[in-house]
């Protein structure tokens, strides 16, 4: 399957290269482009789901991608509730699923 | 505490619009936004606006974009970014944030423009990962360049549907459907034509009764609605698609105008309640002020007239221009805004925000009764298009343009004079044949891809077309491609000549293509469906 | 499942015509007996359709159906950020919201 990532286009000619840096998701290592939305790198990987809800489990994932809803939280490097889909990629970062509103306990 | 004269919310069209607008009477502006970026919407729309010149039409939203922020940085305008406004107080004070720090403004003068949310749907399933507003996709698409799934539902044909199931093209995506509750499509004619040719269905009179699948969108089930308001028998469909974009209006984004005490109307076809304000853009609070869609939800263009229009006003109330001045502009640009909303297009917009305020949505919409594909009668009606006479002896253009938007562009294009809209801007466009050669020129300079060459004067049976096209990759020369008519139809096949981009066309390429001759009035797009190159 | 309306609390179009049954009909009184708009994004996204909701329920038209209060902070702020400013300038916000 081709990549969901534009790397060429009609209108905005080719995207700027980036730093491809790692990034972890729930212990998985997947590349990512340093200073991207945290959400794109994660549909560009193919991860869809960011964090399940308090009450029922539901999944969800972006709506609308600009960090007003927060559909897209997740945990990140240990803080919860992180808008990914305005937070910018960081080398390194520990990314994971959140379940419901999450918890500080994890944080250092 | 940070002391400024006029603080605008908003660095979208309309703030930035003021921002100039104020920074050249010599007013002092600070431009706070809570967003990384500046822009608002502008860096998102890759189209070319319509519009007169002095609207910037023809001219891409982003470029739009890229010069209204080198103005302010010319101007030395303070833009404070990722920073939050969290409350407005009595005496205009305003209260920020910024990461962990907050901050009061003092403000003489505020104006909001602050712009507008997406209306939701709700359905069955709609709260699945790949259920997403159709400014979402787009931002994703054109801001962080990922596409959040392959093949895609739009529902709502409003422009901003239509345009973005468009560019949804542009990136490689497949397109099911775009479908629409109410009967007839909500936007431009001619951004329907330009995806239905490419084979994207709009379905008017149809709903989305669920969204299904396990962890996210695999499946939407659309129906035809009847006139009772529900699905009609028989007529279910399962698209396999795995993302749904939701295009069913826009609302303002007016809580700092409550906060703030302002008096509000309800305007059921401009996105619901609104801060009421004189034609001067001030609300009920004085020395608040309100430009874009916070205002009334409209096109950009629009937004950055009443952002001018509300900066005139402030500045003029602060004695850095004189009243007459300040008059004398303000009627102008209010004039432009007129031509801006204008036309039988611009009023028969009521027509469909009435069908779909009865039934309890509140929604900004335009529309006539126009399935997105001219019909040969109704071709031969409009100005644009030639003679039979004159088809014959050589290449001629077709303006295939028959709404009354404000938009002229083409008239600029063509160095004979052959294209004339002249005034009001809402005319169609009137080809005058003996003047056009057929050179094409005309081709890139049209926001709505509705002008074609078409040459059937050739010994032998095939003629030649040439079409804008704005997808990759593009044909190879000398290949053959299906040719598709203006229902999206492949009718024959066609073969690719010649595909060519020069600069002043802004992206927009002209392809030129051999068809049977008797095909010369159908053919309007080639195939194969764009793709994303790896 | 009973389709969702207010994404953030998770509350169902059932749980809203409940209490609309109930008496309550506007979106503040929605809001409190439900929780729909209270969580995250502040009803940013489910008040239009709870309007939706109301006005089919009770045949009241949008226009008189007015969004549930505003009052600062409009956005989420962490409490720690009021510790170095006075609070004589939040205490005189209005949140008054009016119509002609």
């Amino acid at each position: 399957m081709t990549t969901p990532r534009i790397v060429d286009h009609p209108i905005l000619g080719k995207a700027e290269e980036g730093r491809r840096v790692s990034i972890w998701v729930d212990g998985d290592e997947i590349e990512a482009i340093e200073g991207e939305p945290v959400a794109t790198a994660l549909l560009a990987a193919g991860i869809h789901v960011l964090h399940y809800t308090h009450k029922y489990n539901h999944p969800r994932g972006v709506y609308c991608a600009i960090g007003r809803c927060t559909d897209c939280i997740m945990t990140v490097n240990g803080k919860p509730n992180v808008r990914t889909c305005v937070t910018p990629v960081e080398k390194g970062m520990k990314i994971e699923t959140q379940r419901g509103l999450g918890s500080w306990e994890h944080e250092r | 505490m940070i002391e400024t004269e006029l603080a605008i919310v908003g660095a979208g069209p309309a703030g930035l619009s003021a921002a100039i607008e104020a920074a050249r009477a010599g007013v002092e502006v600070t431009v706070i936004d809570e967003n990384a970026k500046p822009g608002g919407q502008l860096f998102k729309q890759i189209h070319k606006f319509f519009g007169s010149k002095e609207h910037r039409a023809g001219v891409r939203g982003f470029t739009i974009g890229h010069h209204l922020l080198e103005e302010t940085r010319k101007l030395g305008v303070t833009i404070l970014l990722d920073t939050k406004v969290w409350g407005i107080f009595k005496d205009l004070t305003l209260g920020i944030s910024r990461g962990e720090e907050m901050d009061l403004v003092k403000a003489q003068k505020i104006l909001l423009a602050t712009g507008a949310i997406e209306t939701p749907l709700s359905f069955p399933g709609w709260t699945l990962p790949g259920v997403m507003g159709a400014g979402a996709a787009q931002t994703l698409v054109n801001l962080h360049r990922v596409l959040p799934g392959r093949r895609f539902l739009m529902v709502g044909s409003g422009n901003v549907g239509l345009i973005v199931a468009y560019q949804l093209l542009q990136a490689g995506a497949e397109v099911s459907a775009v479908i629409d509750i109410a009967p007839i499509i909500g936007g431009y004619g001619v951004h329907a034509s330009k995806i239905k040719r490419q084979g994207v269905r709009i379905l008017p009179s149809y709903t989305i009764l669920e969204a299904q699948g396990q962890e996210k969108v695999e499946q939407a089930i659309i129906a035809q609605m009847g006139q009772d308001g529900k699905a009609v028998p028989g007529t279910e469909e399962t698209l396999e698609v795995d993302c749904i974009c939701l295009a069913v209006g826009l609302n303002p984004l007016a809580e700092l105008a409550w906060i703030a005490g302002c008096v509000f109307d309800y305007k059921g076809d401009r996105g619901g309640f609104i801060p009421k304000h004189t034609r001067r853009m001030e609300t009920t609070v004085p020395g608040i002020f309100v430009a874009g869609d916070i205002a009334g939800i409209d096109e950009a263009s629009c937004a950055m007239e009443e952002g001018k229009i509300a900066a005139t006003a402030i500045a003029e109330s602060l004695g850095r221009i004189k009243p007459i001045q300040g008059k004398r502009k303000i009627e102008k640009m209010g004039k432009n805004l007129n031509t801006l909303r204008s036309g039988p297009f611009g009023a028969a917009r009521r027509k469909r925000a009435r069908f779909l305020m009865q039934r309890g949505y509140a929604i900004a919409g335009s529309g006539l009764d126009y399935s997105g594909a001219l019909s040969p009668g109704e071709l031969k009606k409009i100005p644009g298009v030639p003679s039979e006479r004159r088809m014959k002896k050589g290449p001629v253009a077709f303006l295939e343009c028959n709404q009354n938007i404000p938009c002229d562009p083409c008239e600029l294009a063509c160095p004979r004079g052959a294209i004339r809209v002249g005034q009001p801007v809402t005319n169609l466009p009137v080809l005058k044949e003996e003047k056009c050669t057929g050179c094409g020129i005309c081709i890139p300079s049209c926001p709505g891809l509705a002008i074609f060459v078409v040459d059937q004067s050739k010994k032998g049976r095939e003629a030649t077309l040439r079409l804008p096209y704005e997808f990759f990759p593009w044909p190879e020369a000398g290949s053959v491609v299906p040719a598709l008519n203006r229902e999206g139809k492949i009718v024959t096949t066609a073969r690719v000549l010649k595909v060519s981009s020069a600069k002043a066309h802004d992206r927009t390429a002209v392809v030129t293509i051999s068809v049977p001759k008797e095909f010369a009035l159908e053919v309007r797009a080639i195939g194969p469906k764009p793709r994303v190159i790896p | 499942m009973d389709t969702i309306i207010c994404r953030c609390e998770e509350v169902t179009e059932r749980e809203i015509t409940e209490a609309i049954e109930k008496g309550l009909i506007t979106l503040n009184e929605i809001k409190k007996a439900t929780r729909a708009g209270m969580g995250l994004c502040q009803g940013k996204i489910c008040a239009k359709l709870v309007e939706r909701i109301v006005s089919r329920e009770t045949g009241r038209a949008p226009q008189e159906i007015l969004p549930p209060t505003f009052r600062p902070p409009a956005r989420p702020l962490p409490l720690g950020m009021f510790k170095e400013h006075p609070v004589s300038h939040i205490a005189s916000a209005k949140g008054k919201r009016r119509k002609s």
